[in-house]
């Protein structure tokens, strides 16, 4: 199942791997390569820290646009037969979809990223010659693995998006989290205010919330961000099992 | 192998396409389901194939709930839908990541079936023609070996010559074991293959015979004007009408004019019906 949504989709896939990497190095070509004076005294840049950045964000932002289109099949009534009667699970093309979308992009992205920090530090060893700043990108690194992290998160949402919306799907996501973070902010802050006239001896009730928010303990923000990914997960599963032909 | 009983079904509030629908089919028949334009025949199978759930009722394919599309179901079903878009792969390709799904799908019978149809397997399907890309469809849902087949309007988009060939494969494939229906307005196209006849009508089955009931009960003859047979139904043509007679026992066997036939339960099927000792 996982090899059909790899087939089917390789080649705006690859394209899109192709486009980054090269903008990623043509970005780094002009301002790492070009404008770089070996004599002078940013010698001692990493060169693999200039196109991390870049990387990693066309990481988060590929990988969430891919994973808004992984259902488009399932929304197109000329395609749809083709997956609703595919003779497999809903779990299994469930999770299928999601093994490609976030575990086996991010693997593949972060070996593609690898070797394009290979190719920048070799290109700069051999016009330097010198292999002492040698640094190649390392995926597991706390920052690397916290971006991970997130992006497994977001992709969560963007995937409950795939299933959720019919064309669209990635706008459609991020204006339901931007609508959602609007409608919090302000029920906060009409709660907030509701709060602070009855209790007019605490009118900084909100700034103590907020603090309160930053001061949780690391492992349970951990866990409240697992709960809610397992969730959106489920409703994501319970869409794909009751989709019928559009 | 399918078996449907009160079937209710609206896609819009209030105006139900379905009311309490009930069919049967059985294994190693061929039925050609027939109706007026949106008289719901490709929303009947999709309901079949589990694509869309009933609101009441149920549909049930060998005795499991179509709705569950457990994949042992799935594996013995495949649907030729009207109107379709295959992905930019070889036929090669195409089969080598579904025909994995089918655990009786014979690779040799698709290929030569699709040499024999004239359609070059190593293009990207979506370079085919419409009509290539319905009889590399249609080889590669026989050659799955699925024991249901479902077909919507399979002779759509398909030119003359191509139509015979659709008919000569369908012909020579082996059809023990197997339920195909096949779904059209275009009665003429298929006349051959089929030998059970089911009418859709306003939501309802207003008709379902075999091909072998009906010729034993009904006689489709050209008769003079002036001619005061009683008639069942029938259609003035030049120098005369076509008409459904009551055969009588004993009477000479006539070929079934499906065209015919299918107006005349269309208009008269109270009238059709009563003939198979059904009101």
């Amino acid at each position: 199942m996982a090899v059909r949504f790899w087939k089917l989709n390789q080649k705006s896939w690859l394209t899109g791997l192709f486009v980054a990497a090269g903008l990623i190095f043509s970005f780094w070509l002009l301002f790492g390569f070009y404008l770089f004076d070996p004599s002078g005294p940013a010698a001692a840049v990493n060169m693999t820290a200039m196109i991390e950045g870049p990387a990693m964000f066309f990481y988060l932002i590929g990988g969430l646009a891919l994973t808004s289109m992984i259902f488009s099949e399932v929304h197109t009534s000329t395609r749809a037969h083709q997956f609703l009667t595919l003779p497999a699970s809903t779990p299994e093309k469930f999770a299928a979809a999601w093994f490609v979308t976030s575990l086996a992009f991010t693997v593949f992205t972060m070996l593609a990223i690898l070797v394009l920090s290979l190719v920048v530090e070799l290109i700069t060893a051999v016009r330097l010659w010198e292999w002492s700043q040698f640094s190649l990108f390392n995926p597991f690194s706390g920052k690397h693995l916290e971006s991970i992290g997130n992006y497994f998160f977001y992709h969560s949402i963007f995937f409950l998006g795939a299933v959720y919306f019919r064309k669209n799907n990635f706008l459609n996501t991020v204006l339901v989290i931007i609508v959602f973070f609007i409608g919090m902010f302000i029920l906060i802050g009409i709660g907030g205010l509701i709060i602070a006239y009855f209790m007019t001896t605490d009118l900084s009730l909100e700034v103590h919330l907020s603090e309160l928010g930053d001061n949780l303990p690391g492992i349970i923000q951990q866990v409240f961000r697992v709960v809610v990914m397992v969730l959106l997960l489920f409703f994501s599963y319970l869409q794909l099992k009751n989709k019928q032909i559009a | 192998m399918v078996t449907i009983e009160n079937l209710s079904f609206a896609f819009v509030k209030h105006q139900p396409l379905f009311v309490g629908l009930s069919l049967k089919l059985e294994t190693g028949n061929t039925y050609g389901l027939f109706g007026l334009n949106g008289a719901g025949k490709t929303t009947l199978l999709n309901h079949i194939s589990g694509m869309l759930f009933p609101a009441e009722g149920s549909c049930k394919i060998l005795g499991t709930s179509s709705r569950k599309r457990t994949p042992e179901i799935l594996s013995e079903l495949f649907v030729l839908p009207e109107q379709f878009d295959l992905p930019p792969l070889t036929a090669m390709v195409y089969s080598d990541i579904h025909a994995p799904f089918y655990p009786r799908f014979d690779r040799e019978y698709l290929f030569s079936t699709l040499q024999e149809m004239e359609v070059d397997s190593k293009k990207k399907l979506t370079d085919l023609s419409y009509g290539q890309r319905k009889k590399f469809l249609i080889a590669f849902a026989l050659a799955s070996n699925a024991r249901l087949l479902l077909m919507d309007e399979p002779t759509n988009g398909l030119d003359i010559p191509s139509k015979s060939q659709f008919r000569k494969i369908m012909a020579a494939a082996d059809h023990t074991g197997r339920c195909t229906v096949i779904s059209t307005h275009q009665v003429r196209d298929l006349e051959a293959m089929i030998d059970n006849i089911t009418v859709l009508n306003n939501g309802k089955i207003i008709f379902q015979q075999g091909v072998g009931a009906i010729s034993d009960k009904l006689s489709f003859e050209k008769i003079p004007d002036g001619d005061n047979r009683f008639v069942l139904y029938a259609e003035e043509i030049f120098g005369g009408k076509s008409a459904i007679i009551p055969k009588k026992e004993g009477g000479k066997e006539t070929q079934i004019d499906l065209e015919l036939l299918f107006n005349g339960i269309i208009q008269k099927s109270d009238v059709i019906n009563h003939q198979f000792g059904e009101a």
